[in-house]
């Protein structure tokens, strides 16, 4: 049949059936939630993509290291995908490759995740893939060779890039340890051996401290493969962190190239109410201008538009038990200097006056910002993963964006009004003798 | 490395094994590495790439003390000696520390090959 034909005979179908049949795939709840056998929490996504993913989401992010062995969750990243006892790690890549699939493995402060992206059918084949990473690695000692060699390489890239140094000594200075880890093993890791790595492994893989997401999957095919994959997991219930605590303080780092600065202080974690009200002062904070030959609605993106020569950007970390809210500077130091002065100003004395208009668009880009959280494969996998594990609760997008309706401008005022009262952290990078001092603003 | 072998049948049959294990002994107190404190993984021809990545796998002190023995057979063979015969290694410490990785990595080669030269079929 030619091609136009089976395009047209698709025309003469009533159009009123397929348009409910949209409507009804819409309003079904995409996200299923259910417990395995072995007592895995299994999470689908029914996103309609044709594309799928199933990930393994391991509470075993850098906070999970002890003092004795920081930097292992990296080692342990990097050990994802390595030989296995059934699979050389030769077969495990090559196979993905002939299937078309890709296979990842992301650390965050609070999870590590390790995933597989490949066309539906395949599904069977990458849940086997990541059961044999979590169970059958064989960390073999001359492996992890290669390992620290990809662990030394992925620091060297991570510290060429400014915004992640600040990034990671803003959360040291601001929790010192727990989540003040830093993301990358530092050359003063005391992971010397492939034995450490497997000992924590062995620490972290057990079934209250995994949940399984997959998205565009048979819920019930990825259940049924999860209990004959997962059976054989531990039940040890694992240690539960040392709460984190904000400490605050200044670091100050001398470093060639462009300025960064940045000030911090305790935000809130996510799931929490103030959490949502530090959105909005975040998006009312924002320095970016979003849209291409505007200049920016808010005070500090017109600010930056003035001076030319900085960019403001603002953050708000929410993680299971404590937050971190602040603003990265960057650019010239003699306008950094101008810039942050700008900044305590508007946060110690011109909060009050945020117009409404002001306040309603925070709001609007704040519910675009969380909504965006649920974009993508990648950040709805982290996300929902995180929730459960933390929570065990998902928060669909719907109720997170209603969340911000009932913010008031006081609530925001309140809450930039308790952040001023936690220590600041600041972190100087690049020229410190021209960069500001935290007392001093 | 892998060539056609009878050891199984030989290790699992009494009879065979009885007979052929004096001979085998006899054959590799002959062979002289012992006498010069070697081991008999330290003989294994090393010029292929094959046992080169199996010496990377070993564990830095084998290695070490491979290194120091191949030396010191070395030192004995330009002298035209051998060692006192309470220094010959026993055949208890004749431990094959290096064969199990170059079957390792032979059976990693061999399967990259059959990568190399399958053909992909979709069901």
């Amino acid at each position: 049949m030619l091609r136009s034909c089976r395009l047209s005979s698709k025309f003469t179908s009533p159009i009123s059936s397929l348009l409910r049949r949209n409507y009804a795939n819409v309003a079904s709840s995409p996200v299923v939630v259910s417990k395995s056998k072995a007592g895995i929490t299994v999470v689908s996504i029914e996103d309609n993509a044709p594309a799928s993913s199933v990930a393994v989401v391991v509470k075993a992010g850098s906070r999970a290291e002890s003092t004795d062995n920081v930097g292992v969750a990296h080692f342990l990243k990097n050990f994802a995908f390595r030989s296995t006892e059934g699979k050389t790690a030769f077969r495990i890549t090559r196979e993905a490759e002939l299937l078309g699939g890709i296979l990842s493995a992301n650390l965050t402060r609070e999870s590590l995740i390790i995933s597989g992206e490949f066309l539906r059918e395949d599904l069977p084949h990458f849940l086997e893939v990541l059961s044999d990473v979590v169970f059958k690695t064989k960390y073999e000692p001359y492996e992890f060779k290669d390992v620290k060699r990809s662990v030394n390489f992925e620091r060297g890239a991570a510290e060429a890039i400014p915004e992640v140094i600040t990034s990671d000594t803003v959360h040291a200075v601001a929790f010192r340890h727990g989540l003040g880890n830093s993301l990358f093993a530092n050359s003063t890791t005391k992971v010397t051996s492939s034995e450490q790595v497997k000992a924590f492994s062995n620490k972290v893989y057990t079934a209250p401290n995994i949940t399984i997401v997959g998205t565009s999957v048979n819920h019930n095919e990825l259940v049924s493969l999860t209990d004959k994959l997962f059976e054989k997991v531990s039940h040890t219930v694992p240690s539960t962190p040392i709460a984190s605590k904000y400490f605050g303080g200044e670091s100050r780092i001398a470093a060639p190239g462009s300025s960064h600065f940045v000030i911090g202080f305790e935000g809130a974690a996510a799931g929490a109410p103030e959490y949502a009200i530090l959105q909005v002062l975040r998006a009312y904070l924002d320095g970016e201008t979003h849209t291409r030959w505007g200049d920016g609605v808010t005070p500090l993106a017109q600010l930056s538009n003035k001076l030319k020569d900085v960019k403001i950007s603002s953050f708000n970390a929410g993680y299971s038990d404590a937050g971190l809210f602040g603003i990265h500077i960057s650019g010239n130091p003699t306008s950094i200097c101008a810039t942050a002065r700008a900044v305590s100003e508007l946060l110690k004395h011109n909060l009050h006056h945020i117009s409404k208009e002001d306040f309603q668009c925070a709001i609007a880009k704040a519910k675009y910002y969380t909504a965006a959280a649920y974009d993508t494969r990648a950040s709805k996998t982290e996300l929902i993963g995180g929730q459960i594990l933390h929570s065990g609760r998902i928060i669909p997008v719907s109720e997170a964006i209603v969340e911000f309706n009932h913010i008031t401008i006081e609530d925001v005022k309140n809450t930039a009004e308790k952040l001023l009262k936690s220590k600041p952290t600041t972190v100087a990078l690049g020229d410190i003798n021209a960069l500001p001092h935290a007392d001093v603003l | 490395m892998s060539y056609p072998t009878l050891y199984n049948t030989v290790k699992n049959s009494r009879f065979l094994y009885g007979l052929l294990k004096p001979v085998a002994s006899w054959y590799t107190n002959a062979a002289g590495y012992r006498q010069l404190g070697m081991r008999y993984d330290d003989i294994i021809a090393e010029e292929s790439t094959t046992v080169q990545k199996a010496l990377e796998r070993i564990p830095q002190n084998e290695y070490d003390q491979r290194t120091l023995r191949l030396r010191n057979a070395y030192q004995l063979s330009t002298q035209n000696i051998i060692l006192p015969r309470d220094k010959w290694i026993k055949p208890e410490e004749d431990i094959r520390y290096l064969f199990p990785y170059v079957e390792q990595v032979a059976v990693e080669e061999a399967e990259r090959e059959a990568f190399e030269a399958a053909k992909v079929i979709r069901k």
